[in-house]
């Protein structure tokens, strides 16, 4: 025992010496220096397997609003598209790899960001009883994201606390994807963090870590099930309805609201969104039209509600649904493993899924909307929420369904799990248990790493060291994660 | 010294100890105890240094008190005994204590410079008196916030141009003494050409906004405190040639090491504990708003323009070191280059303040009003008074689809994400402002960051998780401040994930009551068979044996009891290896 133990030291001993050796070595030998002049940006990408170091030298400069220190060594690793943005001008060294694509943008958007910005600020100002709410809408890789980021972090240098809200289940932000979040930004972002998967931990982490609000979605695509969706902005709006009066420094702030690539045709969507969030401003991104028909069509009111076009950064660049997974599984990733300056140890347990309830999100065809359009609508807001649409149960949990696949944990507390844990096939139990947990924030998720079909066993890894899952309700996502 | 007068000196320090309060007995009884002995003064003068200089701070004045009533009713030989030292002795104390009894301090003070009627000399050295007055003059104003400097600016009456034609006539007189005193210092030649030119300009019969005035009247105070400390400084070294030069290194050092200048002003006091010190770092401060008038001046009038590159923090300071040794003027070159925040901090200052200057002087010759927020934005000495002039900035901005899209913005706009808080976070990128609330609020950001990184060190030796996410009227409720408030927030991780944990956590009394006997055959320490932590063996005074605390025994092995209770009953395995 002793031995093995040993020679696995010794076998750390060699690795921790190599590594600064090379890192050393590239430091000497491959830096690079960029001038970027001001109110331009330096824009890079990088490969899946590159590491790229880089050190402000001289001037500010930000990434999407978060100021870079002079003092630090910033690493960025994996797939990976940024930009580092400049009022003052600045000298930027990076060495450790070269990215797959760099050069200096000299259209910035920064100065109308900026704009944008002190405007809200002024909004803040004036009433400081009820900070601005901002929606930002535009299509696909038109920096939507980006612009929030900016708008969140300038807020926090002026010592406010925005609200940021992501309603983009492709995009994770503050967890893993296929969630709707919403996150009380009182600290700095992380910039080598491109996902921004910090939450809390029991560690330390080197920014303030941020608690966040999860309501699990479980699908990619917001529009494999509207209603459920939609239903979970409902939730989402009234929890942050509550928060907003319980918390005075958030409230004063305002909230920022990412969204998924929203279209004209989503426009009842935007309308729902804009009256649970009782929205101030909206902000269309690079698109006139699109905002010449949400001026038609959306009913607002125009002394309350600001409609707002932004142009699109020259440097948004098309994210290919390749990046989009990297990015995805990065994020999984580091929910349970976490950063790699701040490691976390998830664990693994076993258990038997007959004991447990499994649900998942219900993909509606998009076709049936389209028959039910009108009607549809009428359903949900005259005659109640019809739950059977928005999960359902999974039947028979197995090898099939369950490999790879990542589980929400979800909130049954106050139910009584023992009644419906066996009956799978009570469909009024099952809406019960739906109606119970479905809008509620989940707890946490876990990954499925085994089905022994034959044994009646999984082996999940879960985030926490626990020797049952809080919960026996479980939600399966469409999200696979492959380690 | 003889044996009994240490002896002596030994009693009398501690007889000292009765002086936690202020009592006429005692003191009269203690001054009578060293009229006796006036044989053992020096012991009895260490004795009291000594306990003016350990006493806690609330305890300080008494010992003071002890010490003036000494001097004066016993006199000879006291006076000088504690004369030779008393400068040191009383800034320190005077760095030390609350505000009220500075108070005290300053008032005892008086007393001392109130010359004796027979002789016509004050109580202690002339010298050390004057160094004390300068020191109090410096110290009281850099300790007041500047909310009340302001407002004592405002009591002191508005700028005018007549007083500032005043102010500056003074300054060039003062300016022109010490040129008869160093007849090599460019620096100040400079200066004195440079105030006659301001005062052609004030002279001017165009009308110069008010803000204008009052922001000049600033420079020129600071210029006034500057060119103080210059003649002290000299007068000091011309002292100093008597000490070896080691104590002047030193000296340089702590004032090069010492915190940004802009933001600690005000508490200069606070952290120079020497009072010779705390004379550094004031030109710090001064030089650079000095140096951006000239700068500015400069470039009005179209002269020195090449001047201005060399303008820099290191040869500020060459001009009073220029008597030292090489080897404090290379310390001092080398730190400061070193020092990069610090001296990046001063270069920004001064060509803000350049820009802003330049404006000024333009406008004021045309006649042009300035807005008062542009006075407040890039006042370098007085922190900006920040809610007024950001409020009055943001009423430009209008939340429409033409100004957004159009408006370039300005200098002072950027400002307000970046140098309108010019005090950065040294380990990350956050700006604090330089008033003693920023510089408050940064000694609280640096603690966390000092905790966090020793946790962060540490982390390879524990083990973290995820926490879980709050149920939503958990959520709703949560307060940010549980996250930054300063309080050790990484605690919040453990207490949320263990509210999910359906065994509470066991305590230290639970754990330590599972013993395990350790065998005779067996060592005193052994690893734990699932956290391979050591347990070490202690001695159980009940049982009269050498036991393992927290400790089970399963199946011949030993186990920590808390692990073994997370584990029991559960195929847990380890997590899978991390690619």
């Amino acid at each position: 025992m002793s031995q093995i133990d040993s020679s696995l030291l010794q076998s750390i001993l060699d690795k921790s010496s190599e590594t600064p050796r090379v890192e050393k070595f590239q430091d000497t030998v491959e830096t690079h220096t960029v001038e970027v002049p001001p109110l331009q940006e330096w824009r890079f990408e990088l490969g899946s397997n590159d590491k790229l170091k880089l050190k402000l030298l001289k001037g500010t400069a930000e990434i999407f609003g978060t100021e870079l220190s002079p003092n630090i060594d910033y690493s960025f690793q994996g797939s990976l598209k940024s930009s580092i943005a400049t009022f003052s001008g600045c000298t930027i060294q990076y060495w450790g790899c070269q990215p797959s694509s760099e050069y200096v943008g000299e259209e910035s958007c920064i100065g109308s960001y900026l704009n944008l910005h002190l405007s809200l600020e002024r909004m803040r100002v004036s009433n400081p009883n009820s900070g601005p709410r901002v929606l930002v809408i535009g299509p696909k890789d038109s920096g939507k994201t980006s612009l929030c980021r900016v708008l969140v972090s300038y807020a926090e240098k002026m010592q406010r606390r925005p609200l940021f809200v992501n309603l983009n289940p492709k995009a994770p932000l503050f967890t893993i994807p296929g969630n709707l979040t919403a996150t009380a930004v009182s600290g700095m972002l992380n910039v080598e963090d491109i996902t921004l998967g910090e939450t809390i931990t029991t560690g330390p982490s080197f920014y303030h870590p941020k608690q966040s609000l999860v309501k699990c979605f479980g699908l990619e695509n917001y529009r494999d099930n509207l209603e459920l969706y939609k239903f979970l902005i409902e939730q989402l709006s009234e929890s942050v309805e509550k928060r907003l009066e319980s918390s005075s420094d958030v409230r004063s702030s305002g909230i920022v609201i990412d969204t998924p690539a929203l279209h004209i045709g989503d426009c009842e969507l935007i309308q729902h969104i804009l009256d649970r969030f009782k929205i101030d401003v909206l902000v269309v991104i690079g698109n006139e039209r699109l905002l010449v028909d949400l001026k038609r069509k959306l009913k607002y009111d125009d002394q309350k509600v600001t409609l707002l076009k932004v142009g699109k950064s020259s440097g948004c660049v098309d994210t290919d649904d390749k990046l989009q997974r990297e990015l995805q599984q990065r994020a999984i990733k580091q929910y349970f493993y976490g950063l790699e300056t701040a490691q976390l140890s998830p664990y693994t347990i076993m258990i038997a899924p007959k004991e447990y309830m499994f649900f998942k999100p219900k993909e509606l065809e998009s076709l049936n909307l389209a028959f039910l359009s009108g009607d549809a609508s009428d359903d949900v807001t005259t005659r109640g929420i019809n739950y059977s649409r928005l999960m359902e149960r999974v039947k028979k949990p197995a090898a099939d369904n369950l490999e790879n696949a990542i589980l929400a944990i979800a909130n049954d507390s106050g139910l009584e799990v023992a009644k419906y844990i066996s009956s799978v096939d009570d469909n009024e139990g099952n809406l019960e248990v739906i109606k119970t947990v479905v809008g509620r924030s989940v707890l946490g998720f876990c990954y499925v790493l085994s089905v022994d079909d034959q044994k009646g066993k999984v082996k999940l890894l879960v985030p926490s060291p626990v020797q049952h899952l809080p919960t026996k309700t479980l939600i399966l996502t469409q999200f696979r994660y492959h380690e | 010294m003889t044996s009994t007068q240490t002896q002596i000196g030994k009693d009398y320090y501690d007889s000292l100890s009765s002086l936690t309060i202020n009592s006429r007995p005692i003191i009269e009884s203690l001054t009578a105890l060293a009229q006796e002995n006036t044989d053992a003064a020096t012991g009895i003068t260490k004795a009291v240094e000594k306990r003016i200089n350990k006493a806690i701070p609330s305890q300080k004045l008494y010992a003071f008190y002890l010490l003036d009533s000494i001097c004066k009713n016993v006199g000879v030989p006291y006076p000088s005994l504690f004369g030779s030292n008393i400068f040191k002795l009383f800034t320190q104390a005077y760095s030390l204590v609350d505000d009220p009894t500075r108070v005290k301090l300053i008032k005892l003070f008086r007393t001392w410079k109130i010359p004796n009627a027979v002789t016509g000399l004050s109580l202690f050295d002339e010298d050390q008196i004057d160094l004390i007055d300068k020191f109090l003059i410096r110290a009281t104003a850099a300790n007041r916030p500047p909310e009340q400097q302001r407002q004592i600016d405002l009591s002191n009456g508005k700028a005018t141009k007549q007083s500032l034609m005043r102010e500056i006539d003074d300054l060039t007189n003062l300016v022109n003494s010490r040129l008869l005193q160093m007849p090599d210092d460019t620096k100040g030649r400079e200066r004195f050409q440079l105030l006659q030119k301001l005062r052609a300009i004030i002279s001017q019969p165009n009308a110069i906004p008010q803000e204008q005035l009052d922001f000049t009247k600033k420079q020129l105070q600071s210029i006034r405190g500057d060119e103080l400390l210059r003649l002290n400084s000299f007068k000091q070294q011309q002292q100093r040639q008597q000490i070896p030069p080691q104590l002047s290194t030193n000296q340089l050092q702590g004032l090069l090491n010492a915190p940004a200048p802009s933001s600690q002003a005000a508490f200069s006091s606070f952290q120079m504990p020497f009072g010779q010190q705390n004379q550094g770092q004031q030109p710090q401060l001064n030089n650079a708003n000095a140096q951006a008038l000239f700068n500015m001046m400069s470039a009005i009038l179209g002269q020195h323009q090449n001047n201005v590159g060399d303008n820099g923090s290191a040869s500020g300071f060459s001009a009073p070191q220029s008597s030292q040794s090489n080897t404090s003027t290379m310390t001092a070159t080398t730190t400061v280059n070193k020092n990069s925040k610090s001296s990046s901090n001063e270069s920004s200052l001064g060509l803000t303040n350049l820009e802003f200057l330049k404006d000024i002087l333009r406008k004021s010759k045309a006649g042009v009003k300035i807005t008062p927020s542009k006075v407040e934005i890039r006042d370098p000495v007085i922190p900006p008074g920040k809610d007024d002039s950001q409020e009055v900035i943001l009423q430009r901005f209008e939340l429409t689809q033409n100004f957004i899209n159009n408006h370039k913005p300005t200098e002072e706009e950027i400002a307000l994400i970046y140098s309108i808080k010019d005090n950065q976070c040294s380990s990350c990128s956050k700006r604090f402002y330089s008033t003693p609330e920023g510089a408050k609020q940064k000694a609280l950001h640096l603690d966390w960051h000092f905790r966090t990184n020793k946790k962060l060190k540490a982390m390879s030796k524990q083990i973290h998780n995820r926490s879980w996410f709050l149920p939503d009227k958990e959520w709703e409720l949560f307060q940010e401040d549980e996250i930054v408030g300063g309080n050790d927030n990484n605690d919040i991780g453990v207490e949320l994930n263990n509210r999910f944990n359906e065994k509470p956590v066991l305590t230290e009394e639970e754990m330590n009551k599972k013993v395990v006997t350790i065998p005779d055959d067996s060592e005193n320490e052994i690893v734990c068979g699932i956290c391979r932590d050591k347990l070490v063996g202690v001695f159980d005074d009940d049982s009269g044996e050498w036991v393992w605390r927290n400790a089970v025994k399963q199946r011949g092995r030993v186990y920590h009891y808390s692990c073994w209770v997370e584990t029991r009953g559960q195929d847990r395995e380890r997590s899978p290896e991390r690619n």
